[in-house]
């Protein structure tokens, strides 16, 4: 039974996803493409609203994020890093394109963060980035 | 240096990305399953609403084979009522999915051939079945994967060569099928349907944006209405009926849309409720708790609405600028404006397709291990080597697919245009089954076998067959403006009820008198007055008659008035647009109403038991029949013998 929720949520979840997810991603490709501050931060809510609809997943099936998934989120949100790093030292990015790429960052450790503190309060969020040897 | 603005590169990260999803969800359903039986006997085995997604996104498949946007722009208004279709596929599934997948349960039977030969006892519709299933596999999905193999390379530039294409679309329709079976093309259907019902959202607002806007569409499209030219063709329908010889024959007047052609074609795309995969789609969903809420909501309100959507901006797009092929012209321009953005647009389409075809495949190779070679031929094959054959049928059957559609594109479309006017001769098959009517058994068969009949008549491709072997009919296709399914389902209701009436006092056998019984105590007939059944019928009958029947003629002009002896359209918009949106927004009410206010689609909660009939499993000293495969290879060599002497004599 626990075998098949657990798949009922990784359906749902790959559902957000790839749809609204990937068209938000592309929402902002388009707005560093156009220059157009708009479409991009349009980009960006669309995958703020993504994760909200993964943490409602998350809550309906009484679960959390998987190893897997936390590993891949963070593994795309350094290659980010990097390439807005590179762009940045190349001198490859305009105004624009560097605030819909900080909008970005900031709406992930936003997400991220929020997501701690809901879950598990300021305290306990604050320790979850620290080892606690036992007693 | 490759350019990140390139086509060939986001299709080709998107494709791959895809390819990865299809793979990823093949695998966790061949890890999730129990045995070689759960392969092929899906029953009951995937969460309901990821069956409901999967039907949904099916629902969207027969509309772009057909070419609904390119059809409008071509044809006109009068054809975009077609897409009021889409209402029918899940009004179709509100009168029998739930009924049928309670019996298919009772009984233990996996696939639509073990449900007619259990139900009615007839091995003419299990080999019906089985061609059925055979057609969608390799016809429609040969046609659907043509069109979007052709898509991806004019998309491309022309980089990935058309028949690269096919194959590339074929291997991951295949690897989905063969890997996953069934449970893996829902888990992925229901995934890709997410993305395909978005990717639909995206192309009516894209398509919005070029258009310059709605009120810029309008104006246009009213500019184009004020010019008088081909005003009866292009904004309402030819009339009720023209009795014409056919296509090839004469042409009608005005437009071959009228509103006998409308309401027929309509009627065929029941054919996908009625088709062998979606009764595998409906039998594997675990409960059937959410036939009613996903038929209203889903297919009819979403998906139904998407589908007109798209039909009335992007056929209204084409038809403002003078293109024949609207959904490319929309999507080459995308290509250029935002790659990454027609990349997921495509691969979106795609997703819609993907688990239809994909299934189709599954149901093929299944009846015809299943439910032919191994009931009749070897009873004593075991399941894994069951499962064995249907991995290789259904890559045989992909191969003949695609090779199908290389060499005789103009077959495969034929053989696809087939489908839906022949699945949709077992509509009667599946209401007599599942509801208490008058209706005797025997004759389900018989009438069944004269809509195939008929509708062979009626299409190219039996026209075409006929004329082989030296038969040449004075019609043509679709004569008195009137689909092959039309015909077909007029005949085989009127055998029906002939013989119901004349056979009404015999008995129906044990077998027939128990399932009435499952029936009287699974589904106790709510206790309607006579007025709320009677309303019933009259809405059902008005929508039909006013919505894709006759009454769209009254559509035609109704909103429309005279400003000084000047036609004016009364809301902005062709009056037959009007129409046909009132005819969708009153098609989700009355799925609404046959599902919950009549309780046709509302749940059971009848405990059932499943498992298969002991005939049907295999048995310990079963070997294989050698005399009967003589005997049936013999009479299919004396068929193909009295063909060719026929073609050779008379042809």
């Amino acid at each position: 039974m626990s075998n098949e929720i657990t798949i009922e949520r990784r359906i749902v979840v790959f559902a957000i996803w790839l749809s609204i997810g990937m068209f938000g991603f592309c929402l902002m490709l388009q707005g560093i493409h156009l220059d157009h501050l708009l479409v991009g931060l349009a980009g960006v809510a669309s995958l703020a609203l993504t994760f909200a609809g993964h943490l409602i997943a998350n809550a309906y099936f009484v679960h959390t994020f998987t190893r897997g998934e936390i590993a891949f989120g963070t593994a795309t949100v350094t290659i980010w890093v990097i390439v807005f790093i590179v762009s940045w030292v190349a001198h490859d990015l305009s105004q624009t394109d560097m605030k819909i790429a900080l909008a970005m960052i900031l709406t992930v450790v936003g997400c991220v963060l929020g997501h701690l503190v809901t879950r598990h309060g300021a305290r306990g969020a604050f320790s979850r980035f620290h080892v606690q040897r036992p007693e | 240096m490759i350019s990140l603005t390139s086509p060939v590169m986001w299709y080709f990260a998107f494709g791959s990305g895809f390819f990865a999803c299809v793979l990823y969800w093949a695998r966790v359903a061949i890890v999730q399953s129990s045995g070689a039986d759960s392969f092929i006997n899906p029953m009951r085995s995937v969460p309901s609403f990821t069956v409901i997604v999967t039907i949904g996104a099916s629902g969207f498949v027969p509309f772009f084979t057909i070419g609904l946007t390119d059809g409008i722009a071509q044809h006109g208004y009068g054809f975009a009522a077609v897409s009021l279709g889409s209402l029918l596929i899940p009004l179709a599934g509100v009168f029998v999915f739930k009924r049928v997948w309670a019996i298919a349960a009772k009984l233990g039977t996996p696939s639509q051939a073990s449900f007619m030969d259990e139900v009615f006892a007839s091995k003419s519709l299990v080999v019906l079945c089985a061609v059925i299933g055979l057609l969608f596999a390799v016809g429609f999905g040969g046609r659907v994967m043509t069109s979007f193999a052709l898509l991806y390379s004019d998309l491309t530039g022309g980089v990935f060569d058309p028949i690269y294409s096919l194959f590339l679309v074929a291997g991951i329709i295949s690897v989905l099928a063969v890997v996953g079976g069934m449970r893996g093309v829902m888990f992925a259907g229901s995934v890709l349907g997410a993305i395909g019902f978005v990717t639909l959202f995206g192309l009516v607002g894209f398509t919005l944006y070029l258009a310059g806007g709605f009120d810029a569409m309008a104006t246009r499209i009213s500019e184009i209405q004020a010019q008088g030219l081909d005003v009866n063709r292009l904004f309402g329908v030819s009339g009720i009926v023209q009795f014409t010889q056919g296509a090839g024959f004469d042409q009608p007047a005005g437009s071959s849309w009228t509103a006998a052609m409308v309401l027929s074609t309509a009627l065929a795309f029941m054919g996908i409720s009625a088709s062998p995969v979606m009764f595998l789609f409906v039998i594997s969903s675990r409960s059937n708790n959410i036939f009613g809420s996903g038929l209203t909501w889903v297919s009819a309100g979403v998906v139904s609405g998407l589908i007109v959507s798209v039909a009335m901006i992007i056929g209204s797009f084409g038809l403002i600028n003078g293109t024949k092929d609207a959904l490319f012209d929309v999507m080459s321009q995308l290509t250029i404006m935002s790659p990454w953005f027609s990349a997921l647009l495509y691969f979106g389409l795609l997703s819609l397709a993907v688990s239809f075809v994909s299934g189709s495949f599954f149901a093929a190779a299944q009846l015809w291990v299943v439910d032919i070679y191994r009931r009749y031929y070897h009873t004593g094959l075991s399941d894994e080597v069951s499962v064995a054959a249907v991995r290789i049928l259904i890559v045989v059957l992909v191969i003949w697919s695609v090779l199908f559609s290389i060499s005789a594109p103009v077959l495969t479309a034929q053989l696809a245009s087939l489908c839906l006017p022949l699945s949709v001769q077992l509509i009667p098959a599946m209401i007599a089954s599942s509801h208490r009517i008058g209706i005797a058994r025997s004759s389900i068969a018989v009438g069944a076998l004269i809509g195939v009949f008929c509708v062979f008549l009626t299409e190219a491709f039996g026209i075409r067959a006929l004329a082989f072997v030296g038969l040449d009919l004075p019609w043509g296709q679709w004569p008195w403006t009137i689909h092959s399914a039309g015909w077909g389902l007029f005949f085989n209701a009127a055998a029906v009820l002939v013989i119901s009436v004349i056979t009404r006092y015999r008995n129906q056998g044990r077998e027939w008198n128990e399932l009435r019984h499952f029936l009287d105590t699974a589904f106790a007939e709510a206790m309607f007055s006579r007025r709320v059944v009677s309303t019933a019928w009259s809405v059902g009958l008005a929508w039909v008659f006013l919505a894709i029947g006759p009454g769209l003629v009254i559509g035609n002009e109704l909103f429309v008035r005279e400003v000084d002896r000047v036609p004016e359209n009364m809301l902005g918009l062709p009056s037959i647009v009007i129409w046909v949106m009132i005819g969708w927004t009153t098609g989700v009410a009355l799925n609404w109403f046959y599902a919950y206010r009549m309780q046709f689609a509302t749940s059971v909660p009848t405990v059932l038991t499943s498992g298969l009939p002991q005939d049907r499993k295999p048995q310990a000293n079963g070997s294989m029949n050698t005399d009967r495969l003589n005997t049936t290879a013999w009479i299919l060599l004396a068929i193909g013998g009295c063909v060719s002497s026929l073609a050779w004599i008379f042809g």
